[in-house]
């Protein structure tokens, strides 16, 4: 199991982008859990290696993924970390926070947005042309505008689809990209004309750096995944936005409503 | 995910309570209770991870700190040994949990003299128990008894049915194997022990087929062909091996 999962870190790592190893003074518990992870993942660079919330433990990010080790380098968790008294997922909350950072750094002009004029919400979608349930996604594009929601598509083309790359490029390279992605949503091919600067690469080696591995995958604004299973129409998934800016708002509140 | 599992739990029901608690287990109880009101908590014991204790509820095992302000779910493993030692905290709960199980309620297939004896979670209908059962003179040569017990799996519609025809015909242990082989029984009924079996079947985790435990409560596999099946068990009957670096 733990082969398993590793070895899928691995791969992910392997495609990622590459942080500078950072140039702080590195304490010994720190050495340790970065030796600790180089025995287990020699190839893997490591982006991040912090003291966690859990005293005696590090936190360590690798590809998106948030792993604790102790500080003598001998165990790993790997799971949910909850703080007990205020009831919250550090683990999730820590995942969600890297991406928030990271899909704040990308610019818009390298998104294909669809937006209406004054959004209560923005969704960020990692995207997949030839992917059924982004195309079902998309067919309700209007509705999600209507209800408030500008939807920020990153290409996101996966290899089990093969062609799929060049499609979002030569959707990136329309005149129209926005049409020209609806168009290859409803099925059309989007043509040959691939060829200008596109930031296909970037955004996808960006979604595998963040260890998103499926589309659609829809984050909030405040980097959370969205599961549409339980948010397949445009007013549920409103409704499941303003109920995370709600919990959002408690969490900060010193008045605890009930 | 953590909801997700206790709110089954909730449905679960039937586990045992933790007697004679003391202070430091009420602490991880406690804890526990504050994330999951309703889960039902099996054990509480010291983990091999220095400073936390394995809680085990409706047989799911978490850590939490012994100042009860932590809770990990997920696996932790011994960096050295390469083993997950979250799992361990399920070993001593499904001992019990097995141990419960009198031999009148499994299916036994033993050789004379059988040097290890392993109980089968097993479902009519799942293809790798078929597998399994097709080769069970092999597990029987090699000195390994099979306690099955019967464990229809919800995804099977019907093979709870097909499990109650197997417990109530007159010779169990060929009644079965023709249903292993794929063949239509005669529809029977009769008292039998599915519903029990499918409660100690939650109360240790167990939620696929075929589940093979040894019976200190180790879980050995799913499908495991014969010989890898007798190594496993030879290797666990072996005296541990300290987990030091070389």
């Amino acid at each position: 199991m733990l082969k398993k999962i590793l070895s899928a870190i691995a791969l992910l790592a392997l495609v990622a982008v590459v942080h500078a190893a950072d140039n702080h003074a590195v304490d010994s518990a720190e050495k340790a859990v970065r030796d600790a992870m180089h025995s287990l993942l020699p190839m893997t660079p490591v982006d991040q290696v912090v003291k966690s919330d859990l005293p005696g433990f590090y936190e360590v990010v690798v590809s998106g993924q948030v792993v604790y080790v102790s500080a003598d380098g001998k165990y790993l968790l790997q799971g949910n970390l909850y703080n007990v008294s205020q009831k919250k997922d550090l683990t999730a909350a820590r995942v969600a926070g890297i991406r928030e950072q990271a899909i704040q750094k990308l610019p818009a002009a390298k998104k294909v947005i669809f937006a209406p004029e004054n959004p209560k919400h923005t969704v960020t979608v990692f995207t997949d042309i030839d992917c059924p349930y982004c195309r079902q996604f998309h067919k309700q594009i209007v509705e999600y505008n209507k209800a408030g929601i500008a939807v920020n598509y990153v290409l996101f083309p996966l290899d089990i689809h093969p062609g799929a790359d060049k499609k979002a490029a030569a959707v990136w390279c329309a005149k129209d990209r926005n049409a020209a992605y609806t168009a290859a949503m409803n099925g059309q091919d989007p043509g040959n004309d691939n060829s200008c600067a596109n930031p296909v690469a970037e955004t996808k080696s960006l979604g595998l750096s963040l260890g998103i591995n499926a589309t659609p995958t829809v984050l909030a604004e405040d980097g959370t995944q969205i599961d549409l299973g339980k948010a397949t129409s445009p007013a549920q998934l409103a409704a499941e936005l303003d109920r995370l800016a709600v919990a959002a708002g408690k969490a900060t509140s010193p008045v605890a409503a009930r | 995910m953590l909801m997700k599992w206790l709110a089954a739990a909730v449905l679960a029901g039937s586990a045992v309570s933790a007697s004679a608690a003391d202070d430091a287990q009420k602490i991880a109880a406690d804890a526990l209770h504050k994330v999951a009101p309703a889960a039902k908590i099996q054990s509480v014991t010291a983990a091999a991870m220095p400073g936390f204790y394995v809680v085990v509820a409706d047989g799911h095992p978490v850590f939490i700190s012994v100042d009860g302000k932590y809770l990990i779910e997920g696996h932790v493993y011994d960096i050295a040994a390469h083993h997950d030692i979250m799992d361990d905290g399920l070993t001593g709960v499904r001992k019990d949990a097995l141990a419960k199980i009198p031999a009148n309620k499994r299916l036994i297939f033993a050789p004379p003299h059988p040097k290890y004896t392993v109980t089968v979670f097993t479902d009519v209908d799942c293809p790798y128990c078929r597998e399994f059962h097709k080769q069970i003179a092999e597990y029987n040569k090699l000195g390994i008894a099979v306690d099955y017990v019967l464990f229809p799996l919800s995804i099977h519609p019907g093979s709870d049915k097909k499990a109650v025809s197997v417990w109530c015909s007159k010779d169990r242990n060929s009644a079965y194997t023709e249903a292993m082989d794929g063949k239509t029984l005669a529809p029977k009924t009769c008292d039998n022990p599915i519903a029990e079996i499918t409660n100690v079947a939650m109360s240790m985790g167990v939620n696929g087929t075929p589940a093979i435990f040894a019976n200190d409560g180790t879980q050995l596999g799913g499908y495991l062909p014969p010989q890898q099946l007798a190594q496993r068990l030879d290797a666990l009957a072996a005296p541990a091996k300290p987990a030091t670096a070389k």
